[in-house]
């Protein structure tokens, strides 16, 4: 029995999560963070330091003293020394303002479910670890436009919901992400990192949408799932290529050379995804569908930057 | 070449419909397989590199839609059901004849005469239609009917496999009255003869009663001697001796030099060298022969040591005639004249009876000939008769189907004819 059933002794998980999270590899999520190059004001104190002084125990500098300020605060010492009245400054330790973007338009559902399914899963795994780290983690469904959204929640218990969140999404619509990066900007009032979970297959471009998020000052994350099936529709001969989303139908001949060279375009066009982000210091990582899921938390989001 | 299905200008008409809607269709552009992609633009930066891809497309297509046209023009095609000319009459029904006289024997061709013909009626059997119905008969002197009227063209095959050429003649007239009978009543019959050609003359009475007949040869004209006649009779003065009359023809196209060799029981009695120029008939007469009951054989090799194509014509047999007397009944009322000349006979042996008397003399004995003066006699079948001064009231009553010609004393001759080769 896992520790979130000791949590919850009243509600087994339903087979879906006993799926998402197993027992071994709920133990291993405990030990990791989310990691975040930036720092965030924040409410509540959590286990990031801000770089305005507060009320923690970590000493950060002085300023000089102006009637009003705490007495408390006052470093005697510097003032038996030198004789100036000089206020200690502490960084205050603040919680995180995690934003998880789930990509749900109909790509995401091509090919079966297992795509989906191991976004959904991926997706969970990163609201975990931020929860376990008393982030505030919100979640966000997005496809032409917000589809859902979770609201902030924060602390461990709050798990459950984002189960009973990604469970009530089904994959439908085109893909804007850039129409998430504006939402959140304008219902967030908090900016913090925002975890892209997508196949970046959004016809308007994948760089709008990164970008999107960063004008909206929010830290973009960016767990690229993947698919090798992607590269070759298995098909040959004269075929009409529709696309998932849009339905789009184009009229194709398709010869082994004409698939190589999509499989080459396809590949290249991975490598430019992961320049672009590379480039804007933004975390990127791949997250095939066919990869073990605690390996891609555990490793691959290490190598990534994403985790600590 | 036939069409047994649509005639050609409603081939023509299916071909010109159907190309056109293959055409149509093909540049309507029929639905293609659909294929589903997650992003299709990603195809399309593809697509668009490689232009001059489209003309090779736009060939290729072309290609598929002149082999769609090929193929639709065969399905056209076979919907005629075009057949060799001749194999096309709907529902025929066929008198398929093989000859099987000795002449089919004959080794001019490899595997012979015979296996020539079996092949030549397999092709025919192979040709049936659907609707069509064979007889396969063989024909020498007799006519046999190897299957009955049949569609199943594997009970033909095996006839003609079963079909062996006999050692006898052949009545080619027989032959074509019995495949008249069996096509009587049929419109579209067909009598189809296969064999060497060597016929005899058909009787004038023979046709076929608008059936159609046809003639399938095989073999060529070879080098051919035959024996022709060969028999043996008692001198009609010298009872105590025979002489031998033996008849050999030449089929060769060029004169050859033959050995003629007649033996009785085994004892060569003459041997003979002849020169038989092409198509000659030469007779050969051995006098004075004792004995009676032997058995005499003719035999004719060719001087050069080779063989002719047909060996079976080769040799003849004939029996010595026996001697002994004929047994004579003669019914009358005592005719002096008549008693002694038959008397005077050493011959003859003669047994006299009334009318009255001679049923029972009949029943007793066999005779060979009956003398009837002025009497009324029921004479058995097989005996021979001669009447002298019948009784006019009765004359109705007397003639009956038998022959009136004195039946000769002695076991009958017998005389190989073969017929021999084209």
């Amino acid at each position: 029995m896992g520790w979130l059933d000791w949590l919850r002794p009243r509600k087994k998980p339903a087979a879906s999560e006993a799926e998402l999270f197993d027992e071994a590899f709920q133990r291993k999520l405990e030990y990791l963070a989310v990691a975040s190059r930036r720092l965030f004001a924040g409410r509540m104190r959590a286990e990031r330091r801000t770089r305005i002084a507060g009320s923690g125990i970590e000493f950060a500098d002085h300023r000089p003293y102006t009637p009003g300020d705490d007495l408390r605060a006052l470093d005697w010492s510097v003032y038996g020394r030198t004789e100036r009245l000089l206020v200690k400054r502490f960084e205050e330790e603040e919680d995180l303002t995690i934003a998880i973007v789930l990509d749900v338009s109909a790509s995401m559902g091509f090919g079966g479910r297992a795509r989906f399914d191991h976004a959904r899963r991926l997706a969970a795994a990163m609201a975990y670890l931020s929860l376990s780290n008393l982030d505030r983690v919100t979640m966000v469904a997005v496809s032409t436009k917000v589809v859902r959204r979770l609201p902030p929640a924060r602390g461990r218990g709050q798990i459950f919901k984002v189960f009973e969140f990604l469970r009530g999404l089904e994959p439908s619509g085109e893909t804007a992400l850039s129409e998430a990066g504006r939402t959140l900007g304008a219902e967030l009032k908090r900016r913090g990192v925002a975890i892209v979970v997508s196949d970046l297959y959004d016809p308007a471009g994948f760089e709008r949408g990164i970008n999107a998020l960063r004008y909206q000052k929010f830290e973009p994350m960016v767990i690229h799932v993947t698919d090798a099936r992607d590269a070759d529709p298995g098909a040959r001969g004269d075929v009409l290529l529709v696309d998932t989303e849009t339905g789009d139908g184009r009229e194709v001949t398709l010869t082994p050379a004409l698939v190589a060279r999509f499989r080459d375009a396809h590949s290249h066009w991975r490598h430019e995804v992961e320049g672009f982000c590379k480039a804007r210091r933004v975390a990127y990582a791949q997250a095939d569908v066919e990869g073990a899921l605690e390996e891609q938390v555990l490793n691959l989001f290490r190598r990534s930057g994403l985790v600590e | 070449m036939e069409w047994l299905g649509l005639a050609p200008s409603q081939l023509a008409w299916v071909g010109a419909l159907a190309g056109a809607a293959v055409v149509g269709l093909y540049l309507l552009r029929q639905r293609r397989r659909r294929v589903l992609v997650p992003f299709a633009p990603l195809w399309a930066r593809v697509l668009e590199e490689r232009p001059s891809a489209k003309l090779f497309e736009r060939l290729r297509r072309l290609l598929s839609l002149l082999l769609q046209l090929v193929l639709l023009g065969l399905l056209v095609v076979a919907l005629g059901d075009p057949r060799p000319a001749g194999a096309s009459r709907r529902g025929r029904t066929t008198v398929l004849l093989l000859d099987a006289s000795a002449s089919m024997s004959a080794t001019d061709l490899p595997g012979g005469r015979a296996a020539a013909a079996r092949e030549a009626a397999r092709r025919i059997v192979r040709a049936m239609g659907p609707d069509d119905r064979m007889l396969v008969a063989q024909m020498d002197a007799e006519v046999t009917a190897l299957t009955p009227l049949t569609d199943d063209s594997t009970a033909l095959e095996t006839a003609v496999t079963a079909y062996r050429p006999r050692d006898t003649g052949l009545d080619l007239s027989r032959a074509l009255r019995f495949a008249r009978d069996v096509l009587r009543g049929n419109a579209h019959g067909e009598v189809i003869v296969v064999g060497d050609g060597a016929y005899p003359p058909v009787a004038e009475d023979v046709t076929t009663a608008g059936s159609a007949l046809r003639f399938v040869g095989v073999g060529r004209r070879g080098r051919n001697l035959g024996l022709t006649a060969f028999s043996a009779r008692r001198y009609p003065l010298d009872r105590s001796r025979c002489e031998a009359m033996v008849e050999l023809q030449s089929w060769s196209d060029r004169a050859e030099s033959v050995v003629l060799t007649v033996s009785v029981d085994g004892a060569p009695i003459e041997r003979a060298r002849l020169r038989v120029e092409p198509g000659e008939r030469v007779q050969r007469v051995i006098e004075r022969l004792s004995g009676g009951g032997e058995r005499l054989e003719a035999r004719i090799a060719l001087e050069d040591g080779t063989r002719d194509d047909l060996s079976v014509d080769d040799v003849a047999y004939a029996t010595l005639p026996e001697r002994r007397r004929a047994r004579v009944l003669s019914v009358g009322n005592g005719n002096r004249y008549l008693e002694a000349a038959l008397l005077l006979d050493e011959y003859l042996e003669v047994v006299d009876a009334t009318a009255a008397q001679a049923p029972a003399a009949l029943s007793q004995g066999r005779f060979d000939v009956v003398i009837s003066d002025g009497a009324a006699v029921q004479v058995p079948p097989g005996v021979g008769w001669i009447s002298l001064r019948p009784p006019p009231t009765d004359l109705p009553a007397l003639w009956s189907p038998v022959s009136s010609a004195p039946r000769r004393a002695g076991p009958s001759s017998s005389i190989a004819s073969t017929g021999g080769t084209r």
